[in-house]
């Protein structure tokens, strides 16, 4: 505070940051759904073995003299990490591969490819103090009940391996216990280890490892995998679908695109194909839905992009825009005819005074659909448009056609609803994937029902289904997830009155991560099947049992 | 100069916070601002244009951004012709003031953006020395004061609280002092007239205007222009924003040579323009000696510069005079490019929206309302309809019940059947019946009456001094537990100077030095510092007094009990594991890329990091402190052994709950317990505080702590902190502790018993529960340590023992053949410079027994060289219990001994009695490692 009044210019606070899931639907797949379909898997989790090393580097902590302190625990952490992430880089068995997402790899790669003597166990190789135990496996570790979480409200002032994690612990270090790093070097927060004995160790320590049959470790994650957690059964039913997958699509390379597309189309464009067994079907049918909400959240989030593109290109971060103005444009932008011109199919002769109706039935006309009830079917991956086709748009000719974005993405929010407005559907037990979102983070099921109700009661024109979308789904949302985040600030508008004020920030406009790459590492890596990124990827033993009987036990 | 954080205004231990605003982003409020409070602000108010803030409800009603509206706080409108439009924030307790003015609306562009000025003033009551600092809160007082009396604020809850506020902030009722009023506002004066009182007839010679909005014919320019006939003015504008229309602005060019038009930008921090948008409003007058600046909130319009309310706006502002250059640096901190003549260029236009005042229309509209008890009553504005078949909407609920009109509003009775939650804010309408079409009117977030006395009642002491039982806080709430222990507590000569109703020496305050404390014998009342309550909750102990309300320390010890008795149960409680994983869930699970979890995970530590250095900074002021006091004489005597017992059980306690805790180091903690021990107890010469106190006196503290677990928790600290000093190879301080420990064993006034011992182990157990100790594992960690030496400790030792001078002994190592192995060996011999040290068999066997007093060892070699190089030596087998002593210069025959015991040690009969206590209770107990619960682990 300056000494006599003054006038002080403020100073800028809350600065504007980029973040993401700007109208809060990804957080329903991420917090809600996915959780439901493969619980303890998440997006950054790809190894299973990280399961092994860090319980057993907690237990090796607990063992020893040491303060149980956070500072404490990093202190003995990150020297044996920095160790097992420089190795995972100089691995060099057969099973080893292209191996990603391998913590710390951001430095240890560069430093493990110059092949030094010695390492030096101080070596500063991550920001995060708890490395990627902190970062992305605790949560799923204390979930699987491998350590008890501890710190401020616990009644352990740093975490704890479980009794469970105490057997997984003795495995891993039976796995490694011979090695001169374990005996020698493994004792010391602060030492040079020798290029040789990294190596050494790497071989029985490595992530790639635990597929082996001789790894003491794999039959307790397999255990841990499979059972254990309160959700383990979502978790098994998952990992069969996906050796269903697996089986299926020898010959073909899966990734997350394709994997997408074998969700909701049952066929991919590199020619796989996919058809549950029995046993998989309600399974495939949550992850069907799961998809169906990913495609439904992109529309919503297309309607998003574009009003904060269209408010920039329109000064509207120097004065405020009215809505009577967005009004206008969305009228003038819902051109059915230039987004059938874009798909190279006859026009329809639909624009924003059209009703909701008519889109629906020019949809159905296009595939050759009698009604509702065969729409789903009839629209495959083959159709003219369809949901996936809408989406490439985006990737690669938004740019090109920024205004084709509206009646674009108008049309997939139209062809969900055409897949799912079936009220028989709603009863199915897996209805209940669409429902959530519920609390304030809009539902597919709330959308369907809404739109069925108000179709059902009268005519909707395009225009007024357009502006519901934008007010409601869109421009509310923004502003309750915004100021949910506040302190952060990630509103890019705010309304003031009748008109939005817009902000000029980076935006982007994506599916959220589907697991997928998460989850076809870690059957791999348990030793179920071969790696789905190549075309030859076999069930192994316990895979094929597994797909077989639902059960390793 | 850095710039002005807003937010961060709010920070401190203010009562009252009143916010006068045009618009009001009440989520904003309620996130961004509302972190930045401590509870003990419990009065707040909003007040703010009510056509604005009625819009605001309009908004509100459909998207429920506002979740604490009217609930938590009040916030309610001002209601004028035109447009309430004055920025103040003001921040006061019983003790200090600040008061900003400036030209932000309460959201994120007014207290955040960078494009705002704000002009702070400070207030200390208690060092106020007659200065005019005064006069800005008294002419805020004033301002307020004048909106009631003129209608302009109608809610009877935010005028409640506006008196709550002043009555509560007993130096508002001071006088002014000179004629220092730099806070105008225009209720009876047009800042036109407030600025030509202080510029008189001087000539001006520069006048720069930043001000982002003018009036449609630019009048309140030409005016101000025609008025002081500036030799140069400068219209600092930005391009796209500025509302003004630009054929005006030609024309005034045009018709005024002098006046010139120059674009500016906020300077970012590297010099670079930046975008911000400048929405402050000022107009900097250099006069040939001086310089005046008016700034605030008034735009360069009729309705705020030229007119007074309730013809103009409301407008307030700080008219301030300097040196001529006084203000140069607000214009410094702009980058103003050269003048342009380009008005076209400047993409310039005049926004009606944003000028043309709200006028009081005659249409009827609620502006607010109040809930009370089962009674809703609603205030409105224009002409009452006839309510024709009307009901209350509460939400989309509708109330049965007729509206009826009373004193100038609405009032209907919740029937006994309405379920209608008000809980929480919901939107209150009115539904009436016209012409055959139903109507609705505008929503109101009505006040609820017993929301807001609760918040208001909230006792922050309920919140936060019950936590010290197990100091289970979030980091920033540390501060806040320090602070109200500080104000609870007589912790030094500080508490007493203040209990006294001294003001601090300015010097103290920042630099919390006692020393600078002139305590004075003759300046203090005793009689009424004995009455004072934070003395006279010492006396009422922690018992309570019937019907009276606790006192602080009765909430801090009952804290310490209960936390003392969780522990103390044999089964521990744990968090179901959904609630676990949800709260490791809101740091990890979100991220989607590599990069962003480390990002996100470097931001959590970054603020983790500065949050606990700055911790650290305030737990070590705070424990010195108390350390300084508990060692100060004056201290002592004037507040008496239940002071100093009570205030010993709760430092004990805070030290021992900060062994488990990051927000000090161990080292600290344990030197500080080392230093409270010494002053307290001073065991080892007994003169510590404790020792000196008559015996009746003795048995009075020594039954508070046994109340309170003292005994065992001693026994637990001194274990825990060898524990820590061994693992972080603290050997110095382990050397304090032992020395400590030794006399404790030696002089501690509590007898050993099996509870004592029971407790102390499930006080272990609670920090060190992975492989809880069994008692026996404590009490032999505890005998080493007694007996712990280093090599040179040892020695020194052993010299000190036998009176000879330091350094006359060393170790070396001697290759022998040892009978009992049958081989030889290496082994240490205990080398003695000193004359005649080993002279005869007895002196030897001296050295001997005291050595093995301090070292137990197998073998035993003992060597005194005399001046000939020749040796005594004496070397002794344990195992055999054999030993030799052969004075060879002396031509003797080696001289064979027999068993050798080592010399006692004063604290021996402490250990064993401990051993056999400590024996019973591990057969007692059957030991069981403390585990977390069955329960935790299924859930």
């Amino acid at each position: 505070m300056i000494p006599y009044p003054q006038p002080q210019w403020i100073e800028k606070m809350y600065a504007a940051k980029v973040g993401r899931d700007h109208l809060g639907l990804g957080s329903v797949s991420s917090d809600q759904i996915l959780p439901s379909l493969s619980p303890s898997i998440n997006v950054l989790t790809y190894h299973p073995r990280y399961h092994s090393f860090y319980v057993f580097l907690l237990d090796e902590f607990w063992q020893r003299e040491r303060p149980r302190t956070w500072s404490a625990w990093e202190n003995f952490f990150r020297p044996r990490e920095f160790i097992f992430s420089v190795g995972a880089h100089l691995c060099t068995q057969p099973e080893h591969g292209k191996m990603g997402k391998i913590v710390g790899a951001q430095k240890t790669s560069a430093l493990a490819a110059q092949q030094l003597d010695r390492y030096n166990t101080q070596t500063d190789y991550i920001k995060s103090r708890q490395g990627g135990y902190g970062l992305y496996y605790r949560t799923v570790m204390a979930e699987m009940g491998l350590i008890y979480p501890g710190g401020k409200g616990f009644p352990y002032p740093i975490d704890v391996p479980s009794e469970f994690g105490k057997e997984v612990a003795d495995a891993f270090r039976r796995a490694i216990a011979h090695t001169d790093y374990f005996r020698t070097f493994f004792g010391k927060d602060a030492t040079d280890v020798p290029l040789d004995v990294v190596q050494n160790y790497i071989k029985h320590a490595c992530l790639c490892q635990l597929q082996t049959d001789t790894a003491p470790d794999r039959p307790l994650l397999l255990d841990a995998f499979l059972y254990r957690g309160a959700k383990a059964e979502a978790r098994r039913h998952t990992f069969r679908m996906l050796l269903d997958l697996v089986e299926q699509t020898q010959g073909y390379a899966i990734d997350q695109n394709i994997y997408r597309q074998l969700l909701y189309f049952q066929k991919a464009e590199n020619g796989a194909t996919f058809t549950p067994r029995k046993a998989n079907a309600e399974t495939f049918r949550r992850w069907r839905l799961y998809q169906a909400r990913e495609y439904y959240a992109f529309a919503l989030n297309g309607l998003w992009y574009y009003l904060c593109d269209w408010g920039i290109t329109n000064n509207g971060d120097l004065r405020p825009i009215a809505l009577s103005e967005l009004w206008t444009h969305i009228h003038q932008v819902l051109d059915f005819d230039a987004l059938a011109h874009y798909f190279d199919v006859p026009s329809p002769n639909l624009n924003a005074n059209s009703g909701v109706q008519d889109l629906l039935n020019w949809l159905m006309r296009l595939v050759g659909a009698n009604d509702a009830t065969a729409f789903d079917a009839a629209c495959t991956l083959d159709s003219p448009i369809n949901e996936y086709r809408l989406h490439q748009f985006a990737y690669d000719d938004y740019e090109e056609n920024p205004a084709l974005t509206v009646p674009a993405m108008i049309t997939m929010l139209a062809l969900v609803y055409l897949r799912f407005g079936q009220p028989s559907l709603w009863q199915m037990p897996e209805w209940e994937i669409s429902k959530m979102g519920e609390d304030g983070r809009l539902s597919v099921n709330a959308f369907i029902r809404t739109l069925h109700d108000n179709l059902a009661t009268g005519w909707l024109a395009l225009n007024d289904f357009a502006r519901w979308m934008y007010r409601d789904y869109v421009i509310l949302q923004h502003q309750l997830v915004a100021t949910s985040k506040l302190p952060d600030n990630t509103f890019r508008f705010q309304r003031e009155g009748d008109r939005l004020r817009f902000f000029n920030i980076f935006n982007n406009w994506q599916f959220m991560d589907s697991r997928f790459d998460a989850l076809s590492t870690t059957i791999h890596e348990l030793g179920l099947c071969g790696k789905l990124e190549h075309p030859e990827h076999p069930l192994s033993t316990d895979g094929k049992k597994l797909l077989n009987t639902g059960d390793l036990s | 100069m850095n710039g002005l954080k807003l937010p961060e205004q709010m920070k401190g231990n203010w009562h009252h916070a009143l916010f006068v605003t045009y618009g009001a982003d009440l989520p904003f409020f309620e996130t961004a601002l509302w972190r930045q409070f401590q509870t003990n602000c419990r009065n707040k108010i909003i007040l703010a244009d009510g056509h604005r803030l009625l819009e605001g409800f309009v908004h509100y009603a459909e998207n429920r951004l506002a979740r604490r509206v009217n609930h938590s706080y009040v916030a309610d409108g001002i209601f004028v012709p035109r447009t309430a439009h004055a920025k103040l924030i003001l921040l006061t307790s019983p003790k200090r003031g600040r008061l900003l003015v400036g030209s932000g609306n309460l959201g994120w562009q007014g207290y955040a953006s960078g494009g705002e000025l704000f002009t702070a003033y400070d207030y200390d009551a208690e060092a106020d020395d007659g200065t005019q600092k005064i006069n800005p809160f008294l002419d805020a007082r004033a301002f307020i004061e004048t909106l009631i009396h003129r209608g302009y604020i109608t809610g009877a809850m935010a005028q409640m609280r506006l008196r709550h506020l002043f009555e509560n902030t007993r130096w508002f009722y001071r006088s002014a002092v000179g004629d220092w009023h730099p806070v105008r506002h225009n209720l009876t004066t047009s800042f036109l007239q407030h600025i030509r009182e202080v510029i008189g007839d001087n000539p001006v010679d520069e006048l720069w205007i930043a001000s982002p909005f003018y009036d449609k014919k630019a009048k309140a320019l030409k005016r101000l222009l025609k008025t002081f006939a500036p030799k140069k003015t400068a219209l600092l504008v930005q391009p796209g924003q500025t509302s003004i229309d630009p054929s005006v602005l030609q024309t005034v060019l045009n018709t005024m040579p002098q006046c010139e038009v120059r674009v500016a930008q906020r300077r970012a921090n590297d010099g670079s323009a930046d975008n911000t948008y400048l929405h402050a409003k000022f107009y900097l007058f250099k006069l040939p000696k001086k310089a005046v600046c008016l700034q605030g909130s008034p735009n360069l319009s009729q309705v705020a510069m030229l007119k007074t309310a309730p013809e103009g706006n409301i407008e307030l502002a700080n008219l301030l005079t300097g040196t001529r250059k006084a203000f140069d640096y607000l214009l410094d901190a702009l980058i103003i490019e050269p003048p342009t003549r380009h008005i076209k260029a400047l993409d310039l236009r005049f926004d009606a929206s944003n000028s043309t005042p709200s006028e009081l229309t005659g249409e009827w509209r609620l502006t607010g309302g109040e809930l009370d008890d089962d009674r809703i009553r609603l205030t409105y504005s224009g002409t009452l309809p006839a309510l024709v078949d009307s009901a209350l909407m509460v939400g989309s609920f509708i109330l049965p019940g007729e509206i009826a009109t009373a004193n100038d509003g609405l009032q209907c009775t919740l029937p006994d059947t309405a379920t209608v939650d008000f809980s929480h804010p919901v939107p209150v309408r009115v539904r009436w019946n016209e012409n055959g079409e139903t109507q609705i009117s505008n929503p109101v977030f009505i006040c609820h009456r017993a929301a807001l006395d609760a918040a208001l009642e909230i006792s922050d002491d309920t919140q936060i001094l019950p936590r010290i039982g197990d100091l289970e806080i979030e980091d920033r709430e540390i501060e806040q537990l320090l602070g109200e222990l500080q104000s609870s507590l007589v912790i030094d000569r500080r508490s007493v100077w203040q209990a006294a109703g001294h003001t601090l020496p300015n010097s103290s305050s920042t630099d919390d030095n006692d020393d600078t404390l002139h305590l004075s014998y003759a300046d203090i009342d005793y009689e009424a510092l004995r009455q004072h309550p934070k003395f006279s909750q010492y006396r009422t102990g922690s018992a309570g007094t019937g019907g009276q309300p606790r006192t602080r320390l009765q909430m801090i010890l009952s804290a310490i009990t209960n936390h003392f008795n969780e522990v103390l149960q044999p089964a521990h409680s744990a968090p179901a594991m959904a609630n676990i994983i949800a709260a490791l869930d809101a740091n990890t699970a979100n991220a989607e890329s590599e990069e962003e979890a480390e990002a996100d995970a470097e931001a959590r530590e970054r603020r983790h990091w500065s949050q606990n250095r700055r911790i650290r900074r305030i737990l070590q002021n705070f424990i010195t402190r108390y350390l300084r006091g508990v060692r100060n004489d004056d201290f002592r005597e004037m507040v008496g052994h239940e002071v100093m017992a009570h205030n010993y059980i709760i430092f004990s306690h805070i030290l021992w709950r900060l062994l488990s805790k990051e927000w000090a180091s161990h080292e600290f903690i344990i030197e500080s317990f080392l230093q409270l021990w010494h002053d307290f107890w001073g065991f080892s010469t007994r003169n510590g505080y404790y020792f000196q106190l008559p015996l009746e006196q003795q048995a009075d503290v020594l039954g508070w702590l046994a109340d309170k677990h003292t005994p065992a928790a001693m026994l637990a600290t001194v274990y825990y902190s060898d524990f820590l000093v061994r693992s972080e190879k603290l050997f110095d301080l382990r050397m304090e502790l032992r020395d400590f420990w030794r006399a404790f064993l030696q002089y501690t006034p509590f007898t050993w018993t099996e509870k004592i011992i029971e407790e102390a182990w499930r006080l272990v157990g609670s920090m060190e529960s992975y492989q809880t100790p069994p008692p026996a594992a404590i009490f032999e960690a505890l005998q080493q340590l007694a007996n712990y030496e280093t090599e040179l400790s040892l020695l020194r030792a052993l010299e000190d023992f036998q009176h000879v001078p330091a350094h006359s002994c060393h170790f070396e190592e001697v290759s022998i053949f040892r009978e009992a192995l049958s081989r030889s060996a290496t082994e240490k011999c205990l080398v003695i410079k000193t004359p005649d040290a080993l002279a005869d068999p007895a002196a030897a066997q001296r050295w001997l027994r005291h050595w093995m007093r301090l070292e137990t060892l197998d073998y035993y070699r003992l060597a005194a060289p005399d001046s000939n190089g020749s040796a005594i030596t004496l070397f002794y087998e344990q195992t055999t219990g054999k030993g030799v002593f052969w004075a060879r210069h002396t031509g003797a025959k080696p001289a064979d001994f027999g068993n050798i015991m080592p010399l006692p040690t004063p604290w021996d009969d402490a250990l064993t009695r401990l051993q056999t206590l400590v024996a019973q209770v591990d057969a007692n107990l059957q030991w069981q490692p403390i585990r977390i619960s069955e329960n935790a682990k299924n859930a």
